[in-house]
Parts: structure tokens; C-alpha cells; sequence
């Protein structure tokens, strides 16, 4: 068992070794560099990092949502045992509506404004991962029959099931017409409509006020459980990632750096990246992370050398530039790439805990901005 | 305000302009030097035929008492009497009317039936191949005289190749009950497949030439449309749940990139109704039209006032349907309406 | 409007004239930087190689024009509908005369026409467009609803009813045109001005003590230059199609003189044999309007404005 898969043999989810690159104006950009994760069934994963991390275009991969070109995939993602990359897209489409399902990030730009809620649902209930239909097939089950019928009951029921008010009359709206809160939960009920297995959600709920989303993460946390639901989430939270996943992966420059049981990685987070961020969130509210942490992501056309954190990390020495570090196993279920727990380097440091690095962020700051200026960050 | 009340205001609106113009239209006939008794009598007339007839004209009364007779005859249809044909204008227009409308109503249909899949494909390949021929077309098609298209036409097709008959609705041997006036729709009507099909040969010529101005807007207005639909979120998201890309694109994506492409459907009528003009008159079409440009040539003046009245009302309706339409594509247009006042 | 200069002046003379300086380098800069992406662009410079050709052409028709007599009221008949040759490149048309030189003649009645129609109904549009869109209330509203009478009709069918009313002749087809013309401009104007009217530089300018005229013409003018620049060279290849449009059915240009249309309309009697007598004619106004619409597509990405025609 590597630390991409550890929870069991036979996760639903696994990527392994993924490379995302764009060939831009400006040269080569490596936004993802080697990432591997997994899902377990009936696990809630997270992927936390700042925005511009890779973790959307790793999400994005994983869903065929970006275009070759300018995009260059490598890697292998399996889902339930089939693998994604070389699968046809014909079958490719008919996992992605069924078996996986997705929410996007913003619930105000994600639902069709120029149809009504009813049609939106009921067509997904009804054609959602079958691709290959016809226009014929498709104007005899949608207007022919009582198919239609059976489709909308599902879709009112489903919105029943993320506690709309008042389903029958929300089906009729249009997207405009509904607040931020009952559009996301249109959503969700639209990811939901085929009974997924995978479920991978970027940035839910963030993009609502602190009330609202606290419902949604509460409503999401019980549809979970009610759907079995695996889920892939995407986050730049830490706060939404500590309430509902089981595990979480901390991704930085492109890379995975850290990835650890929830109460495990909030108790003793390992790489000096987590404990910035485990540090700098606020105490009370979930608000945005990594405002502690001084500095900014790496550029991708020109990423520093060796470990990308080290720029800005308290702890770096010559060791960070020069190489990537390799993940060092911690127990069976977590593991950190940093070069501070591989004990044939010999750190300068002793490992720092979180307390440590508390201290260190009131002084890091001056520190961080003359390092990532020196090895040329930028 | 209610999305009804706006498309009250805005017929309001159009029916002022249209009293607008029956009062420039007025003005010019009246005001400017010329006398219309005159003009109807021809140079060879007495001066006491023409003070007669000024009187039956109404031409010495007060002006206010001339536009409100003239008024009178429009709103109630009548107008008057064409000197060039000796009928009512309005047994002219009713004759002459359905030619022009079957005309534009086939070139609208090839503007939208060819221009919109066109710049929708061209939109999924942008700077592809496919995307730069119809920049070219699209640019061909503005800066090309309608008329001269048309003349190109009948040389190419009519003349060289003899594929189709070169002027007229109908070939001789053909006779058809004039029920309706579309002669596409008497025809099948009266069950004669080989007129139906005669009828087509002619009209194609003209309502291709008719079209080619506006397809190219069309198309070049849906391919930007498209391409800034495309990048939304629920485009990507209707990907995600796996739905027909065929369906994703012309049902979700095409509905929002829809609303520019019909918003300029009205302004693409009036330049139809424009190039109609040219177009008859290169096809020898009988209609509204070459009616029109004839009245202009003999100054049959009471057969100008009914074909311009005519366009005008014509123009009018056509913009409010569309702004009915464009209510009905796109709920965020009635919702603005709505919330701004 | 030198009153209101001095007015505005009085205030603050300093920072006035120290405001003025910056901005009109602002827009020279902008000018400058305006015409290095144009020439960057072969589209819009060969738009700009056609129409110069093509005014140079017609300007010094008299003296290029190889059978300058030909213009007007010329026959010989022996010569009549003979095909492109050396001695006539464009072939002659059904009274033996020159189509080339015609042409050339013809251009410089659709470029008179263009100048007298925009040389009136830019000016006035843009005036009336300022004082709408200044004014605001009931200004506004008589002259909105006075432009939307005009566009009432297709322009071409406005302009020929105008036409009608008075004598199918040229200059009541310029006439015509001219009076409608506008109403384009004055739609452009008002809709800028509207959103200009609350930028800063207006109120700082009506704080300072500047009159109406001032604002209007110094301050909110020089901001719709671009986009008024950008409709008239696409406005130009418009009133060429439209002008030919009316010669072509018979109420502008009239024979014998040698308008684009008037040929075409002519040359129709003699296809196809006499192709040459249409088709080249045709061409003609196709390639000018073709110049004027690639270099005002050029003008509109340089400057970045969105303008339709």
C-alpha cells in the first residue's frame, strides 16, 4: 500500500503521478507536477490550498474539463477500476454523468439563466451521462410518453431532499430569481439527480455569507452520509475541509505536500506549509487561509528549484533548493514531502511543531521576502 | 413595471414614430414646390383643370384640415387612388404585398437557417479554418451592392449555367388560384407539386441574393455570442452531468448566444425590406417593391404614401415581436425591465 | 465658447492649464499609440491603400482617365458593348463609351456623395447627439423621438420616398440621404454622452465654473472622437451602397452621367454577352465599399470601441 491509496486496495478514486502543463505565450507552465491522491469508498477527501495551487486544474483532469491543447495531461487517474485517460470519450461521458458527478464553484454562474430550473433538472435526470443520445431520442422521451413526468417528480423530490422551500414553485423559476443559498442547493440537487458515486465538488459554498454556507456544509455533510457518497472536494478553506472530510490532501506549487487524517493534520500538522496554514486560520469564523503566511504562490513558467515552498519557508535550507523531497511516510495513512522528516538528510532543524511555527510567523516575514527574492522566486 | 407595460410603451413608441413619418411624408408632398393636382394632370393639362381638381383634392383647404383627411384615409385604408395603375392603392398593395413577404420571409429563412449553424460551427472552431471563411463571407456580404449580388446571380446561374429562370414568380405554363398570394402556399394547396417546385426555382435566386447581406452578420453576431457562452460555468457544469454535447450546445448554449443574434433580426428586416427594393428590380419581381420604385418613377404619389405606410407599419410590428421575443428568450431582459423602473 | 474658457479659467488658472496639459498628452499618447497597432494590421492599411488609390484615382480622372470626353454625353456607336481590349481594358458600353473611364467618373460622384451627406449629417448628428445627451429630460426626448421617426423606414426606402416627393435627381438623393443621416450619429453621441455626463472630469469641469458649451465641446467631445471616427469610415462605404443602390433603380445618378449604379443598371440590358458592361461597374463600388469597411474593422479593434453600422 503506497500512500496514494491508503485506505484499502480498491479505492474509487486514484490518480497517480499526474502531470498538467500549458504551453502558453510565455513558454511552458507546470501547474500540476506529479500529484497522487485517492479516494477511498464512502470517503470525504479534501484538497486544501491557496488559489492557484493546481488544485482546480487538477480537478479539471481528472473530469476532461480542460482542452488538449493548449493543456498537456500525464499521468493515470482510475476510477472504480477503469482507467480514465485511455477510456473512449463516449464512455468516458457516460461515467462522468452517472457514476461521477460534479458542483461547480460558484452557484451564481453555474445554473443556465435562459431556462427554468424544472428543465435544467429534468433534463439532467433524464440525459445526464447519456451522451450518445439522439436528437430523435431525445424529442420522444422528452416530449412523448410519461418519462418527462417522472423526470420532474424526481427532480421535485430531490429538492425536497436539499430542503428547498416550496420545490413545485422553484421549478418553475428561473435561476435569476432565486437567492445565492437556494441556487446552491439547486445544484447540489442537480449533482445529486443521478445518484452518483463520486461526488467532487470545487469550492462549494464558499462564494455564499457565513450563515448560509454553514446550512449548505450541514446539508452536505447529511446528504453524504444518506448517499453514501464519496466525495473529492476542493477547497482554499480550511475551515469547510476540517467540518466534513475525513482526510485531507494540502497541495502547494502544484505538488501534494502534505496529506493526513482531518483531526490528525489539524492536531500535528507536519510540513511547515500546513502549520502555516493550521496556524494562520482565524479562531472563530472559517475565513479565507494562508493571510499568515507571507509571500506568494510560485510562478509555473519558472517554478523555484527543489521543493516550491522553500521560498517562503522559515525552515529552508540548501537541501529545499536542491531537490524535490520525497514523501516520507508517516504511519500507514499519512506522509509528508519534506525533507525535514527524511532522516537521511540531516536537517539543520529539528522537525518544528505547530507551536514553533506560530512563533516563527511574527518574525518570518521580513525573512520569507528577501529569500524569495535572493533564489529568484519571481 | 411589468414586462407588458415596457412592450405597451414601446409599440406606443413606434406608433409615434409612425405619425411621425406620415407627418414628414405629408409635409414633403405638401410643402415643397410642386403641385400634386398638377402632377396628376400631367404638364399637358389646363390651369382650370388643375384648380379643379386642387379643389376635389382638398389641396385648398387649411394644412391641419389636409392632414387630417389625409389621416383619415390612412388609419381607415384608404389611399386613395393610384394615378399609374387607376385602382386603390390599397387593392395594389393587398396584390402586390404577398410577393414581397413570401420573398423575404424565404431570405430570412436561409439568413437564419444558414447563418446560424454557420457561426455556430464556426464558433466551435474558432480560428480554424471554417472561422476565417466566414470572417471572409461576412465581410464580402456588407460590402457587396444587393443588387449587384443579384445581377451576378442571374449571370452565373440564370445566364451561363441555365439552371434557373432568370426573372418572375412563375413560369407561363403554370396557372394557379391566387388564394392567398404565396404562391408557395396556393400552389401546394391546390395539390400542383411541378408549379410548387417552379415556384421555388424562381424564388431561390433572389432570396439567396436577398440574404447574403445579413447572413453574414448573422453569423459573424452568433459565433462572438457563442464563444462568450461557451466560457460560462454552466456550460462547463452541463458538460460535467454528461448531458449530449449536441444538446449542450444548440439547446443551453445557443438559447443564451441567441439574444444579440435576434436583437439584431430587426434591425437585419429593415435592411431586407431595403435590399427588397434592389432585389425586385433586378428579378423583375412582382411586389411591393417594384411597385413602390415604380410609383417613384411615374410620382404616383398616393401608391408611394400606401407602399411607405405600408414598410413603415410593417417595420413597426416587427420590432414589437421582437421585443416580445426577446422577452421570452431571456428572463433576465424581462427581469432588468422590470427591476429598473 | 472662448467666454466659457476663460471662466473656467479664472478659478484655478494654474491647475487648470496644468490639467489641460496632461490630458491632451494623455490623448496624444493615446493617438500615437493608436496608430502603431494600425499599422500593425495589413487589413486596415490595405483598406486604407484602396481608398487612397481610389481618391487619387477619381480626383485626377480628368487627366488619368484614358477617354476623359467619355464622362458625358458621348456616342460612337461603332464602338459600342465591345469587349475588355488594349485600347479599352474594361470594355465600352451601349454607345461606345469607355466603362473604365466612366468608372473613374463615377467614383468621384459616390465620393462627392459621401462627403456631402456626412459633411452635413455628422456635424449636425453629433451637435444634436451633445444636447440630448447634455440635457437629458425633454431635449432628450423630442430629439430621441425625432431620430426614431427617421429610422422608421429602411434607409434606403426613406430615402427614396424623399426622393419621390421631389425630383429623381442627384442632389435630392443626397438630399434625402443627408437627412437621415444624422440620426446615426446622433444615437452614438447621445448614448456616449449619457454615461459620460457623470465622469468625474464633467463635474470637476462644472465645478470649476465651466458653462454648458464648454463641457460639451471641450471636455465630452474629444472623448466620442474615436467611435465617431470608426462610423464615419464605415458610414462612407454605407452611403456608397445606398447612393448606388438609388442610381441603380433610377432615382440618382442620372444618365448620361456615369454613376456606379446607373452603369450596373444599364448594363443589365446587355447580359450576358456584354458581361463586362455590369460586372465591372459592379466591382467597382464593391472594391471601395470593400476599403472603407476593412479600414474602419481596423479602426474599431485599434481603438477599441464598439460601433455597429
Amino acid at each position: 500500500m503506497t500512500l496514494a491509496e491508503p485506505i484499502g486496495d480498491d479505492p474509487i478514486l486514484s490518480v497517480r503521478d499526474l502531470h498538467v502543463g500549458f504551453d502558453s505565450f510565455d513558454g511552458f507552465a507546470d501547474v500540476v507536477d506529479g500529484v497522487d491522491l485517492s479516494v477511498g469508498r464512502g470517503e470525504v477527501v479534501t484538497v486544501a490550498g491557496e488559489t492557484g495551487c493546481g488544485k482546480s486544474v487538477t480537478m479539471k483532469a481528472i473530469l476532461r474539463l480542460l482542452s488538449e491543447p493548449p493543456a498537456q495531461i500525464e499521468g493515470e487517474i482510475t476510477f472504480d477500476g477503469t482507467e480514465l485517460r485511455s477510456l473512449p470519450k463516449r464512455e468516458f461521458d457516460r461515467l462522468k454523468g452517472r457514476r461521477m458527478s460534479l458542483i461547480f464553484q460558484d452557484p451564481m454562474s453555474s445554473l443556465n439563466p435562459t431556462f427554468t430550473v424544472g428543465e435544467q433538472l429534468a433534463d439532467t435526470a433524464q440525459f445526464g451521462g447519456r451522451s450518445d443520445t439522439g436528437v430523435l431520442e431525445y424529442v420522444r422521451r422528452r416530449y412523448l410518453g410519461g418519462e418527462r413526468a417522472e423526470a420532474r417528480e424526481r427532480a421535485v423530490e430531490m429538492l425536497r431532499e436539499v430542503q428547498m422551500p416550496d420545490p413545485e414553485s422553484v421549478m418553475e423559476s428561473y435561476p435569476t430569481q432565486l437567492s445565492g443559498g437556494m441556487r446552491q442547493r439547486v445544484l447540489i440537487a442537480q449533482a445529486l439527480l443521478n445518484d452518483p458515486d463520486l461526488l467532487i465538488a470545487d469550492e462549494i459554498g464558499t462564494a455564499l455569507d457565513v450563515t448560509i454556507h454553514d446550512q449548505i456544509m450541514t446539508l452536505l455533510e447529511d446528504l453524504i452520509a444518506d448517499h453514501d457518497l464519496s466525495v473529492l472536494m476542493i477547497t482554499h478553506n480550511l475551515g469547510v475541509a476540517r467540518q466534513v472530510s475525513d482526510r485531507i490532501y494540502v497541495m502547494y506549487g502544484g505538488r501534494i505536500v502534505e496529506t493526513a487524517p482531518t483531526a490528525a493534520l489539524f492536531d500535528a500538522p507536519k510540513h511547515p506549509y500546513t502549520q502555516g496554514l493550521v496556524a494562520s486560520i482565524p479562531r472563530l469564523t472559517g475565513d479565507p487561509m494562508a493571510e499568515g503566511i507571507d509571500g506568494s504562490v510560485p510562478e509555473y513558467l519558472d517554478p523555484p528549484s527543489g521543493c516550491r515552498f522553500h521560498p517562503r519557508c522559515p525552515y529552508a535550507h540548501e537541501a529545499c533548493r536542491e531537490h524535490r523531497p520525497e514523501t516520507i511516510p508517516v504511519g500507514t495513512d499519512a506522509g509528508v514531502e519534506c525533507v525535514l522528516y527524511d532522516d537521511r538528510h540531516d536537517a539543520p532543524y529539528d522537525a518544528p511543531t505547530l507551536e514553533t511555527t506560530r512563533a516563527q510567523m511574527g518574525t518570518i516575514a521580513d525573512q520569507s521576502q528577501t529569500t524569495a527574492s535572493e533564489l529568484g522566486g519571481d | 413595471m411589468k414586462y407588458w407595460q415596457y412592450l405597451v410603451r414601446r409599440l406606443t413608441g413606434g406608433v409615434v414614430s409612425l405619425l411621425g413619418l406620415s407627418i414628414i411624408i405629408f409635409g414633403v408632398s405638401r410643402i415643397l414646390p410642386g403641385n400634386p393636382a398638377r402632377m396628376a394632370l400631367g404638364a399637358m393639362a389646363s390651369e382650370k383643370q388643375v384648380r379643379e381638381l386642387s379643389r376635389e383634392m382638398g389641396l385648398t383647404d387649411p394644412l391641419w384640415q389636409q392632414y387630417v383627411q389625409y389621416m383619415q384615409g390612412l388609419l381607415t385604408g384608404d389611399l386613395g387612388q393610384s394615378l399609374e395603375t387607376k385602382r386603390e392603392v390599397a387593392t395594389d398593395i393587398a396584390q402586390y404585398l404577398p410577393a414581397t413577404l413570401e420573398l423575404i420571409t424565404v431570405a430570412m429563412m436561409f439568413t437564419v437557417v444558414f447563418g446560424i449553424p454557420l457561426g455556430v460551427i464556426a464558433a466551435q472552431n474558432k480560428d480554424g479554418a471554417v472561422d476565417h471563411a466566414t470572417r471572409l463571407v461576412a465581410f464580402f456580404s456588407v460590402s457587396v451592392p444587393g443588387f449587384f449580388i443579384g445581377v451576378m446571380f442571374q449571370l452565373i446561374f440564370g445566364y451561363l449555367l441555365e439552371w434557373f429562370p432568370i426573372t418572375g414568380r412563375l413560369a407561363s405554363e403554370y396557372s394557379v388560384d391566387r388564394e392567398t398570394g404565396f404562391l408557395l402556399v396556393d400552389t401546394l394547396a391546390a395539390g400542383q407539386v411541378d408549379a410548387h417546385l417552379n415556384v421555388w426555382l424562381h424564388l431561390l435566386l433572389p432570396a439567396l441574393a436577398l440574404s447574403m447581406a445579413g447572413m453574414g452578420q448573422v453569423m459573424r453576431i452568433t459565433r462572438s455570442s457563442m464563444i462568450d457562452v461557451q466560457d460560462q460555468d454552466y456550460v462547463a457544469a452541463e458538460r460535467g452531468f454528461g448531458l449530449p454535447s449536441w444538446l449542450v450546445t444548440y439547446k443551453y448554449t445557443l438559447k443564451n448566444a441567441f439574444v444579440p443574434t435576434l436583437t439584431i433580426l430587426g434591425l437585419l428586416y429593415a435592411s431586407l425590406l431595403g435590399n427588397a427594393f434592389l432585389i425586385e428590380v433586378v428579378f423583375s419581381w412582382p411586389g411591393l417593391a417594384l411597385y413602390g420604385v415604380t410609383a417613384v418613377m411615374n410620382n404616383d404619389f398616393n401608391a408611394v404614401v400606401g407602399v411607405t405606410m405600408t414598410i413603415g407599419v410593417a417595420f413597426v410590428s416587427i420590432n414589437f415581436v421582437i421585443d416580445v421575443l426577446l422577452g421570452r428568450v431571456d428572463p433576465r431582459i424581462r427581469l432588468q425591465v422590470e427591476e429598473a423602473t | 465658447m472662448s467666454t466659457e474658457t476663460t471662466d473656467a479659467g479664472q478659478s484655478t488658472p494654474e491647475s487648470e492649464s496644468l490639467l489641460d496639459s496632461v490630458v491632451s498628452q494623455q490623448r496624444r499618447e493615446l493617438w500615437a499609440r493608436a496608430w502603431k497597432r494600425f499599422v500593425s494590421r495589413p487589413m486596415s492599411v490595405a483598406g486604407l491603400l484602396i481608398i487612397l488609390v481610389v481618391v487619387v484615382a477619381a480626383l485626377l480622372a480628368p487627366v488619368v482617365a484614358p477617354y476623359p470626353e467619355h464622362a458625358g454625353k458621348y456616342t460612337d456607336f461603332a464602338a459600342a458593348l465591345q469587349g475588355p481590349s488594349l485600347d479599352h481594358p474594361l470594355g465600352t458600353d451601349h454607345v461606345g463609351r469607355d466603362v473604365l473611364s466612366r468608372i473613374l467618373f463615377g467614383y468621384r460622384l459616390s465620393l462627392m456623395m459621401v462627403g456631402v451627406v456626412l459633411g452635413f449629417g455628422v456635424p449636425v448628428g453629433v451637435v444634436l447627439g451633445l444636447v440630448a445627451g447634455y440635457y437629458g429630460g425633454w431635449t432628450e426626448t423630442i430629439i430621441m423621438r425625432l431620430t426614431d421617426t427617421a429610422l422608421a423606414l429602411p434607409p434606403l426606402v426613406m430615402a427614396l420616398a424623399i426622393t419621390s416627393a421631389l425630383q429623381p435627381t442627384l442632389w435630392n438623393a443626397m438630399l434625402a440621404i443627408a437627412a437621415l443621416w444624422w440620426t446615426w450619429h446622433t444615437r452614438l453621441v447621445q448614448s456616449i454622452v449619457a454615461s459620460e455626463r457623470t465622469e468625474e472630469y464633467v463635474q470637476a469641469a462644472e465645478l470649476a465654473g465651466a458653462g454648458p458649451l464648454h463641457v460639451m465641446f471641450r471636455e465630452i467631445l474629444p472623448n466620442t472622437l474615436s467611435p465617431i471616427l470608426v462610423k464615419v469610415t464605415l458610414d462612407a462605404g454605407f452611403v456608397i451602397l445606398i447612393g448606388a443602390g438609388l442610381s441603380f433603380i433610377g432615382v440618382g445618378v442620372q444618365p448620361p452621367q456615369p454613376g456606379l449604379g446607373t452603369m450596373v443598371s444599364q448594363g443589365t440590358n446587355y447580359l450576358p454577352d456584354s458581361w463586362w458592361f455590369a460586372v465591372f461597374p459592379g466591382l467597382a463600388i464593391f472594391i471601395l465599399v470593400m476599403g472603407f469597411n476593412m479600414l474602419g474593422d481596423g479602426l474599431r479593434d485599434v481603438f477599441d470601441v464598439e460601433v455597429n453600422r
